[in-house]
């Protein structure tokens, strides 16, 4: 062997660690960075819309508390290690938890605490199967007690318990 | 005969620039997300534990085991972690008999709750349980049972392939412990002495399915198993907090698993009241863990527990451990 043989050896480790690295971080994004794991979705044209006393609250768009005209109470949920927190702001009908997303405080999901409160569509806590049915249709998957459809960039899920709605919640569909 | 030793040593300088790369990149876990560098820190430990914790956060938080060693002379250490799930807590338990073989094993049920399809499932916090373990058939099963879809083992095996994108972002910490390590905890207990009380909670939502997957109840049959088969008691445990709530009905499918295998299971939830815990001043996060007033109280609750039923030494006095409770009693200061 001669110069040349340790320079082609010396490129061809170099080559493999670079390539070794790239194979296996192609979309990896940010995994490790918990903030990046939560709420990353934008709303599309084309996802569901929820709003709470007239103000446009639905997952993925900016949220400020004051804007709803009425008063809540406020908690703060730390995850276990993390210093992200989801701002969980309740209402006489509904439950707004939202995130920080790139520094702008962001729906994360919307949850309805009891019959006073529609869907858009027009379907509420103690309906029927059957009304949500007519409303949403046949797309939609099946867990247990729990039918959800997905539009956009939301998901919107019905508790049905023995024929009756008992729970609504919208969120915001996570990467 | 020359060049081949040349090339031998173009060779053995590329890996040890690939294995500095690696160790620099890979985050410390020292100053900063120090819950990833608990596990690792029990492998300095002098092991004769007669008492170990395995479980999530509601373990390392929540337990003191200086409180109980003044308490009632107990050794303890608390393998806990971030989110530690079902099958890692499963893994770390084997591992830690490797090393020693306790009485009692204390086992916190709380991470019954997720499967491996929960979105609580995350690369964030499995890194935080599995980077610092000690290689190991434990380390590999652990990877193989933790990992997300879109993670690979090769990133557990050669760290850089996870963290290069740390480049930018090292700090001061990276290169004052890329050669030495930092001890986070007094025997698995992280102290947090912050105060916020709970002023609201989120409400209680209904769940489409209440029950443990098969998945679960699995690994819990494991653990018991392990434990049946090494002589050791098994105790189940549901630390006191307040969120993510604890259901009726998960606590009536513990206390059923508990019955039928004759495993003592206490949820301490019940005895909120009797320990002195006052969430308005013993949680620093609202309701989810204990600080160090509401963690020294319930720690000398469930010592005095431990002591009565399970046959436990009384090891006061012992010269480690009284270093060890006065380098604490120094921490908590």
């Amino acid at each position: 062997m001669n110069k040349k043989v340790l320079i082609v050896i010396a490129i061809i480790v170099v080559i493999a660690v670079v390539v070794a690295v790239y194979v296996a971080t192609q979309n990896s994004g940010d995994k490790t960075n918990p903030e990046a794991q939560n709420v990353t979705g934008e709303v599309q044209d084309e996802g569901f819309k929820v709003s709470y006393l007239g103000v446009d609250v639905t997952p993925g768009t900016p949220f400020n508390r004051n804007d709803i005209p009425e008063e809540g109470t406020y908690s703060e949920i730390p995850s276990c290690a993390f210093e992200g927190t989801d701002n969980v702001a309740t209402f006489s009908h509904a439950e707004i938890t939202s995130a920080q997303v790139n520094g702008v405080e962001t729906v994360y999901s919307v949850y309805f605490l009891d019959t006073e409160i529609k869907t858009e569509e027009g379907v509420a806590i103690s309906d029927d199967r059957a009304k949500v049915i007519e409303a949403y249709g046949e797309n939609f998957e099946e867990n247990g007690n729990k039918i959800t459809y997905t539009k956009g960039n939301v998901e919107l899920s019905f508790l049905i318990e023995n024929d009756i709605v008992t729970s609504i919640e919208y969120v915001l569909v996570v990467e | 005969m020359k060049t081949v030793i040349r090339v031998l040593i173009i060779i053995v300088i590329f890996i040890l620039l690939f294995v500095l790369l690696n160790m620099l990149l890979q985050p410390k876990y020292a100053e900063t997300l120090v819950e990833g560098s608990m596990i690792s820190q029990y492998y300095t430990e002098p092991k004769d534990h007669e008492v170990i914790f395995i479980g999530d956060c509601e373990v390392y938080a929540n337990f003191s085991p200086m409180v109980m060693y003044e308490e009632q002379g107990i050794k303890a250490y608390v393998r806990g972690s971030s989110q530690q799930l079902i099958w890692q807590s499963y893994q770390i338990l084997k591992e830690t008999l490797k090393y020693e073989k306790p009485k009692v094993v204390v086992f916190n049920v709380n991470s019954m709750r997720y499967d491996k399809n929960s979105p609580e499932v995350s690369e964030a916090y499995n890194r935080l349980t599995i980077d610092k373990m000690k290689w190991s058939q434990e380390k590999i099963d652990i990877i193989k049972d933790s990992m997300t879809e879109d993670e690979t083992f090769l990133s557990y095996v050669f760290p850089v392939l996870r963290y290069h994108s740390r480049y930018d972002k090292l700090t001061s910490e990276d290169f004052e412990y890329l050669f030495k390590r930092k001890n986070n905890t007094y025997n698995g207990f992280l102290i947090n002495k912050n105060i916020k009380g709970v002023t609201s909670l989120p409400t209680q939502r209904r769940l489409a399915d209440y029950n443990f997957s098969e998945e679960c109840y699995g690994y819990l049959d494991k653990i018991t198993n392990l434990c049946k088969e090494n002589d050791i008691k098994l105790v189940l445990i549901k630390a006191p907090s307040l969120y993510p709530y604890w259901y009726d009905e998960y606590d009536e499918q513990i206390k059923k698993y508990a019955e039928e295998h004759d495993i003592d299971y206490y949820n301490l939830k019940n005895n909120v009241e009797e320990i002195g815990i006052d969430y308005s001043q013993d949680t620093y996060d609202g309701g989810l863990h204990l600080n160090l007033t509401g963690a020294t109280k319930l720690s000398k609750y469930f010592a005095n527990i431990l002591k009565t039923n399970y046959e436990l030494t009384d090891y006061r006095g012992d010269a480690i451990y009284e270093k060890k409770l006065e380098e604490y009693k120094q921490a908590i200061q």
